[in-house]
């Protein structure tokens, strides 16, 4: 992977500002699109042992559910599961795309979290 | 297979040679153009260690008396022709050496039609055999061997069910057999509701050859669709 | 479970899996393809979801043709896919450090679906390099109790791919 180190440090500053500011928050996941790992932070690493390969093929997905459906550009794919739940986002860097996944327990509230993630997503665009 | 007629390409006969009392270097170069040859000779040879079609031997082996499969012809290399039988002269010639396994070649495939040859267990229409392996290019010359390759490939058939299922004679099944035995390459399949022999002892994985959970059964008619719309001929004996 | 009508073609990256299903599919291929960033390979880009190409039957039902990411690390999507699969076709690229490597893997990850249908080995760019040959990967197959068609295959030629199909339905008639 050659990841320019702006790159580099602009991830670990998403990461930080999204582990402080969201509520519930229990992961943090930067991936390149092609589901390699790039930064993340985690309560426990077995929980996001392959979110890196899961949510760039769901990424990917969505973006063949957007243009199916002629909606246009997929931004986000979000679940909903019985104990939290997981948003993920794209990043799209001039020199590459990125791909922010956000792992929170049920009490996190969901605005809160799209909002965050998405300025978080804004940053590391034009890092 | 496809719909696309091509000129059907035989088999040549697979045959097997052994190699004995020959100085290292000429064993090795022996075997190198034997193999070099492949595309030439009439027959596509291999090397066994015993028991093989043909018997390529030094001057300083005897011949036995008595030999327990007579039809085997004895090929003697060496400086000097002992006047014992067909001989090749040192140093190895690639024409010289051609010429003389094309010979004996004939003559062994000969004496097999006559049933002459090394002994083989026969092979009945209806016995089932397993194929341990896929088979090599030489024993797959003939464009419906790839196709009774594949039907053999995961479950186990006889020369009556291989014929039943394409369109290839009774003789090209057993013929087929006969070369997947003589390469060490067939098994008989235990008979249906026998124990099923354990896989290699160290194999963790699922045995493809012997019987898979039960599975469904592909929806009638869907493979005939397929092919169809493939463009394939279908298949069965035509 | 019912079968549904797909067929799965893997192996590793650049081996040929869209090129394979777009030689066959009557409509242009869906394709997950995003930006390789492995440096190791020289591949601009990478499957990350699946290629997806489809043939209509003449009675109207479909035939799916699905292709896997390669690596390891979306064996999830391997086994999403397989499941109820008639069969697979596994691609292999012959100019690689070490394909018998490859194919282990997806002997491996796919070792079920191969047990209960049909498989198919293509190996790839062997014009060029001959080695390991077919017989090595017999042999290899045979170690892990895989015993199905192998052979060269050049999938940028549609006609060879429907022989790889063919190869497979002649394994799955009663």
């Amino acid at each position: 992977m050659n990841i320019t180190p702006r790159i580099r440090l602009a991830a670990e500053s998403a990461i930080d500002t999204l582990m402080r500011e969201i509520k519930g928050v229990k992961a943090v996941v930067i991936s390149t699109e092609d589901g390699l790992e790039l930064a993340a932070r985690v309560e426990n690493t077995a929980q996001v042992a392959r979110l890196s390969a899961i949510a760039s093929s769901l990424a990917a997905l969505g973006a063949v559910a957007g243009e199916e459906s002629q909606l246009g550009h997929c931004d986000n794919v979000a679940i909903e599961a019985t104990h939290g739940h997981i948003l993920m986002l794209q990043a799209r860097h001039p020199e590459m795309t990125l791909i922010v996944s956000v792992v929170t327990s049920r009490e996190a509230i969901i605005g809160q979290v799209l909002y965050f993630a998405k300025q978080a997503t804004q940053l590391l665009q034009h890092a | 297979m496809t719909a696309v007629n091509t000129v059907p390409k035989s088999q040549r006969a697979l045959l097997s040679y052994s190699v004995e009392g020959l100085p290292h270097r000429e064993e090795v170069l022996l075997k190198s153009l034997i193999r070099l040859l492949d595309h030439r000779t009439h027959q596509n040879w291999s090397w066994k260690a015993e028991q093989a079609d043909l018997r390529v031997v030094g001057d300083q082996v005897a011949l036995a008396a008595a030999s327990p499969q007579p039809a085997v012809p004895t090929l003697t290399v060496a400086h000097a022709d002992p006047q014992r039988g067909p001989f090749l002269a040192l140093p190895l010639h690639t024409d010289a050496l051609e010429v003389v396994l094309n010979r004996l070649g004939a003559m062994v495939v000969h004496a097999r039609g006559l049933g002459l040859a090394m002994t083989e267990v026969p092979i009945g229409e209806h016995e089932e055999f397993r194929m341990l392996r896929w088979p090599p290019a030489a024993v797959l010359e003939a464009p419906i061997r790839l196709r009774l390759a594949t039907l053999m490939s995961n479950r186990p058939a006889s020369v009556l069910s291989l014929q039943q299922r394409s369109p290839a004679t009774r003789q090209e099944c057993a013929d087929f057999l006969a070369d997947l035995q003589r390469a060490g390459l067939l098994e008989r399949a235990a008979p249906p509701g026998a124990l099923v022999a354990a896989s290699a002892p160290d194999s963790v994985f699922p045995d493809s050859r012997f019987p898979a959970p039960a599975r469904d059964t592909v929806q009638p008619g869907l493979l005939a669709r397929i092919r169809n719309r493939l463009g394939l001929l279908p298949s069965g004996p035509q | 479970m019912t079968v549904e009508h797909k067929i799965l073609f893997t192996g590793t990256m650049g081996a040929g899996k869209t090129t394979a299903i777009a030689g066959v599919s009557e409509i242009p291929p869906v394709s997950t393809d995003v930006r390789n960033s492995d440096t190791s390979v020289a591949k601009a880009t990478t499957t990350v979801g699946l290629d997806y190409g489809e043939l209509t039957l003449d009675n109207g039902e479909k035939l799916r043709l699905y292709g896997t990411p390669g690596q390891m690390r979306f064996d999830f999507m391997w086994r999403i896919l397989g499941r109820g699969a008639l069969g697979v076709v596994i691609l292999v690229d012959n100019s690689r450090p070490d394909p018998l490597a490859d194919l282990d893997i997806y002997l491996d990850g796919f070792a079920e679906l191969i047990a209960q249908t049909a498989c198919v080995v293509a190996v790839g760019r062997m014009e060029t390099h001959p080695s390991p040959g077919i017989d090595a990967y017999a042999r290899r197959m045979e170690a892990k109790g895989v015993v199905c068609p192998v052979l060269p295959a050049n999938v940028t030629d549609a006609q060879q791919v429907v022989q790889l199909l063919e190869l497979l339905l002649l394994q799955l008639e009663v």
